[in-house]
C-alpha cells in the first residue's frame, strides 16, 4: 500500500488554527479590542506596513496606521460567525520614514482581538469587474446548465479562466464524507476526473475550516512562513501560554502535513473555495498550480463570488433534482395505484414497474416477497438471503444499508449483487416486503480518469500520497459496500413504501374477505348447479338458435367452395390436384362442423341420440386422433389396449368421440409439465357394459375436487368454461352409462361405461 | 351444364340468409342453372312468373310468410311447381309436412353440394315428366317384411313426424329402446334417413 507513511487521521487532532504563523504573502497584527494596543505581530510586518514587529508591539493601533484610520475601524462590522466574502479595507497612512503607504487590509475579530491582515494592494483593484467579456461569459455559462454535472463543468472552466491555475477540480462530498471529482478543467494531460478519495484525505479540522472560511489560498507551498510573536517575543502557537486563534485568518500558514501532501503531487500553489449548501460542506473547488502562483486580490474576490454563486446554483439544482425524484416516485406510485384500482394484483404491477422502481432508487435488483410468493427482477443473489435482520433496523417500515454484509450473513456471490439494500415493509407482520438491491460499488462506479498515471514512490524511495494512491485506498475502503443511500433515495423509498404498503393492505383485506366468503360462495355454487336443471330449457333454446346461426354461414361456405370448384371446371382451368383436395377438405370440415353443431343441439334440446350399434373402438380412435391434432407433447407415450371380442354399443359415435376428445385433452393439458407423459387407455367388457379407463401421469385430481369436477361451470382446468366434463357426464348418462373418477396412485384416472349390445337388443 | 338444352328454365331460390342465398345461387349458377334469388316468400310472389318454366328451392324457415305457408298458398292457387324444401336439421315434422304438401325432396342444412344438385336435378326432371327414381314396391315390401311389429309401429310414428321422446312415451318404452328400433329400421329399410323413408312409403 502506498499510504502507510502518511497517516492523515493524525491531523484530526492537530490544532491548525493555532499554528502561530502566516504565509509570506502578507503580514498580520492583532490589536486588543478593549485597549487598542497591538498585542501580536508577524515577523514580516516591515514589508507590508513599514514597521518592524518590535516597534509596534505594545503600541496603539493609531500609532501604526494613524489616528484617522484607527478611528474608522470600530464601525466596521467584524463578524466571525458566518463565512463571508472577502471585505478588503483600503486606506493609506504615513510610514515610520514618512513615506505614504497604501494598504489593503482584511480585518476580522478573533476573541478579544481584532486581527488585521495586510496584503500587497493591487494598483487597479476593480479591474476584473471591468472585463465585460468575462462577465458575459460567466452569466451565460453559469446560469444556462440545469444539470449538476454541467454546472460543475462550467464553474471549473470559469474559475480556471479567472485564476489562471493549471488545474481546477470540483469535488463533491458524499454523506460518508468521501470525495469524488465531478468536474475538472486543466491544461495538464492527466486527469483526476471521476476519482474518489477517502474521507481521511481531508481531515476533520480542515473540513471545519472549509466551512468557516470559504476561501483558502496558498500562493507558494514552500514559501517561508512568518511566525507571529507577542509582546514578549514568544511565538503565539499552540504551545504558547496565550496562542492566537487564526481560525478566520486568510494568511494562516500551511500545516506541514498538507505541505507534504501537495508537494507529493508536485503542486506549487493551491487555492480552494468551499461549496456550501444548507450550511454544510457540499463540496470544494480545488485549484492546483504546478509552481507558485499569486492571484491578485480582485481576482480572488471574483473567484470567491463565483464559488458562492456556484454553491447557490448547486443547491437549487440539487433541490430540483430531489424534488424531481420525489415527483417521479409519486408518479410511479400513482400509476401503480391506478392500475391496482382496476383489480390487477400488486405482484404483477410491481413486476411490471420493476425497471422504473429500480431506476428510481438506483438499484440493480429487486425482490418482492408476498407471503410465500417471491417475485424477482434484475440482478439478485442466486442463493436467497434472509432480510429479517435488516428489517429489525427499519424505521417507519424502511431500512437502508450500504453494507448489507454487516447486517446479514452472506457469501461472496451474494455480496457482489447485494452489497447494499433498501428494505420496505409492505405489511405490519413483515411477511410481505420489497427489497431493492445495490450491487458492489466497484461495479457501479464510473471510472473516467486515466488510471495509468499513478505516482506512488518518490525519488527518495519513500511512499507518497497521491490522488491515485488515495483512489486505491478508497477502493479498498469500498470493498463489500454499495453506493450509499442518500436523502434523495430515502425520500423516494418512503414515498414508494407508503403507496405500496397501502395497496398491499387493501389487497390483503380483499383476500381475507374472499376467504371469509368462500363458504358462502360454495353454497352459491351448489345452488347454481341445482338451477342447471331449470336452465336446461332455455339452454336448449339457446343451443337451437346458435345451431341455426352457425349452420347458415357453414352452408354458405360449403356452397361457395363447391361453386368455386365448378367455376374452375367451367372456365376449363386445370386446377392443381392439391387445390382440389384442399377444397374437398374445406367442404368436409364444414360438414363436420355442421354435424357437431346439430348433434350437440339435438342432445341439449331433446336428449336425442343418433344412436347406432357401433364398434366403440372406432369412436375412441377418432376422439383420440382429434385430441392429438392440437397436442403439443412430443414425448407423450400413448398406450391403447382393448379386450378381445368387445361387444358393440348402442351409441352416437360423434358424441362418444366428443367424450374421448374432452377426456384426452384434459389429460394432455394436465401432463404439460410432467416428467413422464404417458396416456393409458384400456377398454374392457363385463356381461353388461363396456368400460373405458383413461389414465394420465399428470398431478391428479385433488380429493376435494373429485366430487365437483363433473358439475357444470366448475373450472377445474384454467382453460375453457368448465362445461367439458359436465358435458361428458351428460352424454355418458344419456347413453345409459356412468362416469367417475377412479382412485389411482399415478395421475388421474377417469372411467366410464356404455351398455353393451345384449341379447335383448336383437 | 346438365340442362344447357333447357335454357328458359329457372330456379327460384327462396332464402332469407343473404350469405346462403348468394352462395346457393353461385353453386347452382356454376352448374349451369339460371337462378332467381328471393329474400322472402313475399319477394318470391312478387317476382314469380307463371309462364316461366321453373322449380323452387325453398327454405322453410323464413321471416313473414313461412315456406310451408307459401307451399299451401301455391297449392290453393293451383300452381304446381317442383319444390325442394330446405330445412334445418332434424325438423322432421316440418319435412314430413312439406313432403305431404307436394315437395319432391328435402335437404338439411348444411347440405353437401351433391345433395343440393341431386335434389334440384330431380325437380327439373319432374318438369320434363321424369319421375323421381322409385324403388319398386316389391323391394319396399320385402324390406318392410323384415321389420318386427314393434319396429313397424315405431316406423308409423316416425312417418307422422314424431320425436323419439313422444314415441317412447306413447309406446311406454325407454327413449333408448326407440333409438335402438330406429337404428334397426334404417338398417333393414336401407334408408339413410327419414327423407328416404318418406319417399319409399309416402
Amino acid at each position: 500500500m502506498t499510504t502507510d507513511q502518511v497517516d492523515l487521521t493524525t491531523c484530526d487532532r492537530e490544532p491548525i488554527h493555532l499554528i502561530g504563523a502566516v504565509q509570506p504573502h502578507g503580514a498580520l497584527i492583532a490589536v486588543n479590542d478593549a485597549t487598542g494596543i497591538v498585542e501580536y505581530a508577524s515577523l514580516n510586518t516591515a514589508t507590508y506596513i513599514g514597521h518592524a514587529p518590535e516597534t509596534i508591539l505594545g503600541q496603539t493601533l493609531a500609532f501604526v496606521i494613524g489616528a484617522e484610520n484607527a478611528a474608522a475601524l470600530p464601525p466596521l462590522e467584524l463578524t466571525t460567525t458566518t463565512p463571508e466574502l472577502l471585505q478588503p479595507w483600503f486606506f493609506s497612512f504615513d510610514g515610520p520614514d514618512g513615506t505614504r503607504i497604501d494598504a489593503e487590509c482584511l480585518p476580522h475579530r478573533s476573541d478579544a482581538h481584532i486581527i488585521l491582515e495586510f496584503v500587497t494592494p493591487e494598483p487597479k483593484p476593480a479591474a476584473v469587474w471591468e472585463d465585460e467579456l468575462l462577465r458575459r461569459g460567466v452569466i451565460t455559462e453559469l446560469f444556462k446548465p440545469d444539470v449538476l454535472g454541467e454546472l460543475a463543468d462550467a464553474s471549473a472552466k470559469i474559475i480556471r479562466d479567472v485564476t489562471g491555475f493549471d488545474r481546477v477540480m470540483i469535488y463533491r462530498f458524499a454523506e460518508d464524507k468521501h470525495g469524488e471529482v465531478i468536474a475538472e478543467s486543466t491544461n495538464r494531460p492527466d486527469s483526476f476526473l471521476g476519482l474518489h478519495y477517502p474521507a481521511s484525505d481531508i481531515p476533520e479540522p480542515a473540513r471545519r475550516h472549509f466551512v468557516l472560511n470559504v476561501m483558502r489560498t496558498i500562493p507558494d507551498i514552500n514559501g517561508a512562513r512568518s511566525p507571529i510573536v507577542n509582546r514578549s517575543g514568544e511565538v503565539a502557537n499552540a504551545e504558547a501560554a496565550q496562542p492566537l486563534d487564526l481560525t478566520f485568518s486568510k494568511l494562516r500558514a500551511v500545516a506541514p502535513v498538507h505541505v507534504e501532501y501537495l508537494n507529493n503531487m508536485g503542486v506549487g500553489a493551491s487555492m480552494s473555495i468551499s461549496l456550501i449548501t444548507n450550511n454544510s460542506l457540499w463540496g470544494l473547488v480545488a485549484c492546483h498550480h504546478y509552481g507558485p502562483r499569486l492571484v491578485s486580490s480582485s481576482r480572488l474576490r471574483f473567484a470567491e463570488l463565483l464559488g458562492s454563486t456556484t454553491s447557490a446554483l448547486l443547491q437549487s439544482i440539487e433541490n430540483t433534482n430531489k424534488l424531481q425524484k420525489s415527483i417521479r416516485a409519486e408518479k410511479t406510485a400513482f400509476h401503480i395505484e391506478q392500475q391496482a384500482r382496476s383489480g390487477r394484483p400488486l405482484g404483477d404491477l410491481v413486476q411490471e414497474h420493476a425497471r422504473d422502481l429500480m431506476e428510481l432508487t438506483g438499484t440493480q435488483g429487486m425482490l418482492l416477497v408476498l407471503g410465500k410468493d417471491v417475485i424477482q427482477s434484475g440482478t439478485v443473489p442466486e442463493t436467497p438471503l434472509d432480510f429479517a435482520p435488516l428489517r429489525a433496523q427499519s424505521v417507519d417500515g424502511v431500512a437502508t444499508t450500504q453494507t448489507l454484509s454487516a447486517v446479514v450473513d452472506m457469501d461472496a456471490e451474494q455480496m457482489q449483487v447485494a452489497a447494499g439494500a433498501a428494505y420496505l415493509d409492505l405489511s405490519e407482520d413483515g411477511a410481505d416486503h420489497l427489497v431493492l438491491l445495490r450491487a458492489n460499488f466497484d461495479q457501479t462506479i464510473r471510472w473516467a480518469g486515466k488510471p495509468e498515471k499513478v505516482e506512488t514512490v518518490g525519488k527518495d524511495g519513500t511512499a507518497r500520497l497521491s490522488p491515485r494512491g488515495s483512489f486505491a485506498l478508497w477502493r479498498e475502503e469500498r470493498r463489500d459496500r454499495s453506493k450509499p443511500f442518500d436523502d434523495t433515495d430515502s425520500d423516494a423509498l418512503r414515498i414508494l413504501r407508503r403507496a405500496l404498503f397501502a395497496l398491499n393492505s387493501l389487497e390483503r383485506e380483499r383476500l381475507a374477505r374472499d376467504a371469509q366468503h368462500a363458504s358462502e360462495a360454495e353454497e352459491i355454487r351448489l345452488r347454481h348447479a341445482l338451477l342447471d336443471a331449470a336452465r336446461a330449457s332455455s339452454l336448449g333454446e339457446l343451443a337451437s338458435a346458435i345451431a341455426h346461426e352457425l349452420n347458415q354461414p357453414l352452408s354458405a361456405v360449403a356452397n361457395y367452395v363447391s361453386a368455386c370448384r365448378q367455376e374452375f371446371i367451367n372456365a376449363k382451368i386445370e386446377m392443381p390436384e392439391r387445390a382440389g383436395e384442399l377444397m374437398d377438405d374445406a367442404i368436409a370440415e364444414t360438414t363436420r362442423a355442421g354435424d357437431l353443431v346439430r348433434r350437440i343441439r339435438d342432445f341439449i334440446t331433446r336428449g336425442d341420440l343418433n344412436a347406432d350399434f357401433i364398434d366403440v373402438m372406432t369412436a375412441i380412435t377418432q376422439g383420440i386422433d382429434l385430441a392429438f391434432v392440437s397436442s403439443q407433447l412430443p414425448r407423450l407415450q400413448v398406450d391403447i389396449s382393448a379386450e378381445d371380442d368387445l361387444p358393440q354399443v348402442l351409441a352416437d359415435p360423434v358424441q362418444i368421440g366428443q367424450v374421448i376428445l374432452n377426456l384426452v385433452r384434459n389429460s394432455i393439458s394436465a401432463m404439460r409439465t410432467s416428467q413422464t407423459q404417458a396416456l393409458t387407455i384400456s377398454v374392457t367388457k363385463d356381461d353388461r357394459d363396456v368400460q373405458v379407463l383413461i389414465q394420465d401421469t399428470g398431478p391428479g385430481i385433488p380429493a376435494e375436487m373429485q366430487k365437483y369436477i363433473f358439475e357444470p361451470f366448475h373450472a377445474s382446468t384454467t382453460k375453457g368454461m368448465g362445461i367439458g366434463l359436465s358435458l361428458c357426464r351428460s352424454i355418458v348418462q344419456a347413453h345409459g352409462g356412468s362416469i367417475w373418477v377412479q382412485p389411482s396412485t399415478v395421475g388421474a384416472t377417469i372411467g366410464f361405461t356404455l351398455p353393451a349390445r345384449g341379447e335383448h337388443d336383437e | 351444364m346438365m340442362n344447357r338444352f333447357e335454357e328458359n328454365l329457372s330456379i327460384y331460390v327462396v332464402e332469407d340468409d343473404a350469405g346462403v342465398l348468394k352462395s346457393m345461387c353461385a353453386l347452382l349458377g356454376a352448374h349451369g342453372h339460371a337462378t332467381i334469388p328471393c329474400a322472402s316468400a313475399e319477394n318470391f310472389l312478387r317476382v314469380f312468373d307463371p309462364d316461366r318454366k321453373a322449380c323452387l328451392l325453398l327454405d322453410v324457415r323464413l321471416p313473414g310468410m313461412s315456406g310451408t305457408q307459401l307451399q299451401a298458398h301455391l297449392n290453393e292457387l293451383g300452381i304446381s311447381l317442383p319444390t325442394v324444401v330446405v330445412t334445418a336439421h332434424g325438423d322432421v315434422p316440418i319435412a314430413v309436412q312439406s313432403m305431404r304438401a307436394g315437395a319432391i325432396d328435402f335437404i338439411e342444412k348444411p347440405a353437401r353440394a351433391e345433395d343440393i344438385l341431386n335434389a334440384v336435378n330431380m325437380a327439373i326432371g319432374m318438369l320434363f315428366n321424369r319421375q323421381p327414381p322409385v324403388i319398386s314396391k316389391k323391394i319396399v315390401s320385402n324390406r318392410l317384411a323384415k321389420l318386427t311389429d314393434r319396429e313397424r309401429e315405431v316406423l308409423h310414428h316416425l312417418l307422422l313426424g314424431k320425436l323419439n321422446k313422444e314415441i317412447a312415451n306413447e309406446l311406454k318404452v325407454s327413449q333408448r329402446t326407440v333409438e335402438g328400433h330406429r337404428s334397426r329400421i334404417r338398417e333393414k329399410m336401407h334408408a339413410r334417413g327419414i327423407a328416404d323413408l318418406i319417399r319409399m312409403l309416402g
